[in-house]
């Protein structure tokens, strides 16, 4: 079982979208895949229809081994399951707190669904804080959907520092998110980072109104237009990690 | 900018690539808590009215019944339902999946949406499903052995979030009861749980344990094939030799009947492989039991074999170069000139040659003339006074007496092999080895498991490699005649790519041989010998 984080430290960037559209894509290729809400917005679970809630909220599930399990919903896609959100996930970082080795607890929540699953997708909230390192330390990689411009760019930064200090050796791979190449600063921000950062990866997704409508159709923009460009760069994407999660496997 | 600036324009994005997750697991779909349950529902009782009493307080969403179409497929050997396994294709307007379940339950192992019909494991793009299959089927053809159609009314329960949580599907054969199946979903159990209680309490409705496939009817393809294994012959330790040779060989006999017609269709290559095996196989058994059969009938029984042997060959040969430098020539096609379209254009020809042949034989007098001297042989009861002395000797004791004589002339002929020794040498080898692995394997009921495993296993080591150095020079021979034979039509490119595969092949050769000393040293153990000859004394006593 191979687990990938979609992370940013910067909110609004297209996390959610990305680990929705992944996860569907995983899941419609033949991987057993499991998409883990650990957002309080509830975002990932809202597109997948799926109530945010979860009996005894975090700290139940922090408390019993093979909690997680028991938490998992049927999403409406074959072989893509969910673990819904809960607004007391806002919580997370305290109850974390209060236990022993925080940072391996969510990998260890994770282990027994290794025989059910072949890919995990979490789905995290924006900022770095106590979860997110567990949520690194859990992951084999970490996308971070990063839009091109200079304060996303400087947040990236900050990332690969915090996670160099902090001694956490998930794979970070960035790629650029709501791109419009219209814009100049956008082109040029592109160019510029691409240069200097060879783990960027070349896909990119474009700003589209269809990932907007995932919104009110409640679908991964991969299901309802799968041959809209942002649903190809998602492919393209997806096509990326999985080669990349496989090499490493 | 040029690196991202290709990938990003919308419209030149590649197509939609099958992802291969190379660590996904061969595993089945995550059970959910509760399996899926189907009902038998009276013709006379209204199908809306039952699938609201399934539904119940959800919000149902029901699509008018569909005509639906469902294949059952399998290889023309019935390897899915010899392991109780059952693949199905189900085809609805707008939408197609394939559904792998265990034979006889309603839950489904894997499911893959949007599939075609697949002719071969390969065509199926579900990771998972692929994997499984190929490691099942290999390389066989997927026939549709049964079908059936009728209506099929699916109906999904929503809750408020508008998310499903109960599917209940209704199929309506042309005639008999409906088959209603209760779909539960992970997580949301319950639904399905209250769906079965309520389904329970209406009168006439039943759970329906049975298998669908079994009520299907024959598909195009349901005559072709069939299980014939020769590998389960129950064999009775003192039987008498002849009885027992008879009987091998009538279950050889069977694996010809089952693929003739495969091979006259042009099927699957492996029908006419599994049909050169069983020649092979059953000429291998008459040559090494003697003196169980008159010799006059063991010369013309094998001759016959032998001719058979030799009309397949030349076809099977070819698909097996088809199948090596077809994919070879898919990975190494960049920079190679015309050479891998042209080779495989080669030897495409060639097996249309050859493959017409063999049609002609399959439909020769000579052909039907052989296939029932052959099975007239096999009902002929055995005479109760035999003139050939091992004719009576039991099975138990003759077997064994054969198989470590083979077993002696293999360590004999390997011992006699050195680095100077010619191919022909290895190859001899590779035969003697064959035979005794034939033997085990018809034999292997009556003997001690543990030893004849044992042994199988030690000798496969030792054929793995005979068989890669055969290989390789046969492949070396190929490219070189048609290097000759192609001459003017490749180009210079195409022309070295060849030099280039020949000296691969060439090194390929040269590491086998090397590796052949040490292979055969494993193999050549006094004390294995020792110990496997003195099992099967046990055995026999």
């Amino acid at each position: 079982m191979k687990t990938t984080a979609l992370f940013s430290i910067k909110g609004g960037v297209g996390k959610t979208a990305a680990a929705v559209n992944l996860a569907h894509l995983a899941a419609r290729g033949g991987a057993r895949t499991l998409l883990w809400d650990l957002d309080p917005q509830g975002a990932a679970s809202f597109y997948l229809r799926i109530r945010p809630k979860l009996a005894g909220g975090s700290r139940r599930l922090l408390e019993r081994k093979n909690r997680l399990g028991e938490a998992i919903k049927a999403s409406d896609f074959t072989g893509l399951d969910v673990i819904p959100a809960d607004f007391s996930l806002r919580r997370l970082v305290l109850e974390l707190n209060d236990l022993d080795d925080p940072l391996a607890r969510l990998r260890r929540l994770l282990r027994p669904l290794r025989d059910d699953y072949d890919l995990v997708f979490v789905d995290c909230a924006p900022g770095v804080s106590l979860v997110s390192d567990a949520v690194m330390r859990a992951c084999d990689l970490v996308l971070v959907p990063t839009i091109p411009t200079t304060l996303s760019i400087r947040t990236y930064a900050q990332l690969v520092a915090h996670a160099r200090e902090k001694g956490l050796d998930a794979a970070i791979v960035p790629f650029f998110s709501m791109v419009d190449r219209r814009r100049r600063l956008h082109r040029d921000v592109m160019l510029e980072f691409a240069g200097r950062s060879p783990e960027c990866s070349r896909i990119f997704i474009p700003y589209a109104t269809e990932v907007e409508q995932m919104g009110p159709r409640r679908s991964p923009v991969t299901a309802f237009g799968p041959a809209s460009a942002p649903a190809r760069a998602f492919e393209q994407l997806w096509s990326q990690v999985a080669r990349r999660l496989g090499a490493d496997g | 900018m040029r690196g991202i600036v290709d990938i990003g324009t919308g419209s030149c994005f590649a197509a939609p690539t099958r992802v291969d997750y190379a660590p996904m697991s061969r595993r089945s779909d995550p059970p959910s808590a509760l399996e899926a349950r189907a009902f038998a529902v009276p013709r006379q009782l209204p199908v809306p009215g039952i699938i609201a009493i399934a539904t119940g307080k959800l919000t149902p969403s029901t699509q008018a019944a569909q005509p639906v179409h469902v294949r059952y497929l399998d290889t023309f050997d019935r390897r899915l339902r010899r392991t109780d396994l059952v693949l199905e294709h189900v085809t609805l307007p707008g939408a197609t999946w394939l559904r792998y379940r265990a034979f006889g339950r309603t839950a489904g192992l894997m499911e893959a949406p949007d599939a075609p019909l697949p002719a071969f494991a390969r065509d199926v793009s579900h990771y998972r499903l692929r994997s499984q299959l190929s490691a099942l089927i290999d390389v066989r053809r997927l026939l549709v052995v049964a079908e059936t159609r009728g209506r099929l009314t699916v109906s999904r329960g929503h809750d408020r979030e508008g998310k499903t949580v109960l599917v209940v599907e209704c199929f309506a054969a042309r005639r008999g009861p409906y088959r209603l199946t209760v779909r539960p979903l992970r997580g949301y159990e319950r639904f399905a749980r209250h769906a079965i209680r309520r389904l329970r309490d209406v009168e006439g409705v039943v759970p329906d344990r049975s298998e669908p496939m079994l009520a299907a009817s024959d598909g195009p393809d349901a005559a072709l094939g069939g299980a014939a294994d020769p590998a389960r012959v129950d064999l009775d330790p003192d039987e008498r030799a002849d009885a027992a040779c008879k009987r091998l060989l009538a279950a050889l006999d069977a694996v010809l009947d089952v693929n003739a017609p495969g091979i006259e269709a042009d099927l699957d290559p492996e029908c006419l492989h599994d049909f050169r095996v069983a020649t092979r196989k059953a000429r291998s058994l008459l040559g090494e039991m003697k003196r169980v059969f008159p010799p006059s009938v063991t010369r013309r029984l094998r001759s016959d074999l032998g001719w058979l042997g030799q009309c397949t060959g030349p076809v099977r040969d070819l698909d097996v170069h088809l199948l090596e430098f077809g994919s070879a020539a898919r990975d190494c096609e960049e920079g190679k000139g015309n050479s891998a379209a042209a080779l495989r254009d080669h030897l495409a020809a060639s097996r249309t040659r050859a493959y017409r042949a063999l049609c002609r034989t399959l439909r020769s007098a000579r052909y039907r003339r052989v296939r029932s001297a052959f099975r007239k042989f096999l009902e002929s009861e055995p005479p109760a006074r035999p003139r050939s002395e091992n004719a009576l000797v039991p099975i138990v004791a003759l077997s064994a007496a054969r198989i470590l004589k083979v077993y002696r002339r293999i360590l004999a002929e390997g011992r006699a092999i050195g680095d100077a020794s010619p191919p022909e040498a290895l190859h001899e080898l590779r035969k003697s080895c064959k035979r005794l692995r034939y033997l085990l394997e018809f034999f292997r009921g009556i003997h001690p498991a543990k030893p004849v495993e044992r042994t199988i296993a030690r000798l496969k080591r030792l054929q793995d490699n005979l068989g890669e150095f055969q290989d390789v020079q046969v492949q070396r021979a190929v490219l070189q005649e048609f290097r000759e034979s192609a001459g003017a039509s490749l180009d210079a490119a195409g022309g070295a790519a060849v030099d280039d595969q020949c000296a691969a092949l060439s090194e390929r050769e040269r590491k086998t041989r090397a590796e052949f000393a040490a292979r055969f040293a494993r193999f050549d153990s006094k004390r294995a010998y020792k110990e496997f000859a003195a099992a099967l004394g046990r055995g026999r006593r």
